[in-house]
């Protein structure tokens, strides 16, 4: 596969990772063209991961960390979460997510918009896979009571 | 089987990734089991909200970048020059004139 093919297959989903991260469409546009840049130059790799998908999306989250750290709207850790204004119509989702650490919100938009495998979040996320589906049933716990209480 | 487990069989059954036997199990399970039915309707439901961030990149954004990325590893030292530029006027510009600045260079370097 050429970076072209790599470039169309996957831009959608970098996108869509780092417009949930942070909202900010130029931002975003930034740290996207930061993040197949680095793709561009370790192409060679790309051959030998188990999900090209899962690395690029790891690439992302590193340079999403590196911009913010250089931005200074973190200073400590991620799990503060960045303001990211949704649009009336995602204005549900997010409003659930913001009861989850942001750690956990990542483990159920990969599970459930990327359609990623554990493993491949426990790639992005540099953690083990067991830390992976415990924290994904413990936010699948608290979703669920969120979603009774919002239904009664 | 435990919570965990069926909530996973639930996800991958409604992502279509599983086999024939276990497509055959979780049909088992929604006829005799209630706590299973339950769970998948809820993983169904989450489904449901999170299709909302299923967004894709705008074309004039996904052009931008890609000409972008081709200038940067086929010209670096135009690329290098422009950076330099960049941050000289992002150190010395006043921040409105960098917040009108910015969207101008996107637009410019979008359709050199």
């Amino acid at each position: 596969m050429s970076f072209e093919e790599i470039y169309s297959k996957y831009v959608d989903a970098v996108y869509r990772f780092l417009k949930f991260k942070l909202g900010d469409e130029h931002l975003v546009e930034d740290v996207l063209q930061e993040t197949f840049l680095a793709v561009y130059k370790n192409f060679q790799k790309i051959g030998e991961v188990s999900s090209p998908k899962a690395w690029i999306l790891a690439i992302a989250r590193h340079k999403l960390v590196d911009h913010l750290r250089k931005k200074r709207l973190v200073e400590v850790e991620l799990n503060e979460g960045i303001e990211v204004d949704p649009g009336p119509d995602r204005l549900f989702i997010h409003q659930l997510l913001s009861h989850l650490d942001e750690t956990a919100r990542t483990i159920l938009y990969g599970l459930y918009v990327e359609q990623l495998t554990c493993s491949e979040l426990a790639e992005i996320l540099g953690i083990p896979v067991g830390t992976v589906k415990s924290k994904a049933h413990a936010a699948r716990a608290i979703l669920q009571n969120k979603l009774k209480e919002e239904s009664v | 089987m435990t919570r965990q487990e069926m909530h996973e069989l639930a996800l991958d059954y409604l992502q279509k990734r599983l086999t024939t036997e276990e497509k055959a199990k979780v049909f088992r399970l929604i006829e005799v089991d209630a706590e299973f039915l339950q769970v998948l309707s809820f993983e169904a439901t989450l489904l449901r909200q999170f299709e909302q961030l299923k967004t894709t990149a705008p074309a004039g954004l996904r052009k931008r970048v890609q000409e972008r990325i081709t200038a940067a590893t086929q010209n670096p030292g135009k690329v290098i020059a422009g950076q330099v530029i960049h941050y000289i006027l992002k150190g010395t510009l006043p921040q409105i004139a960098w917040a009108v600045y910015q969207p101008w260079q996107r637009r410019v370097f979008a359709y050199e």
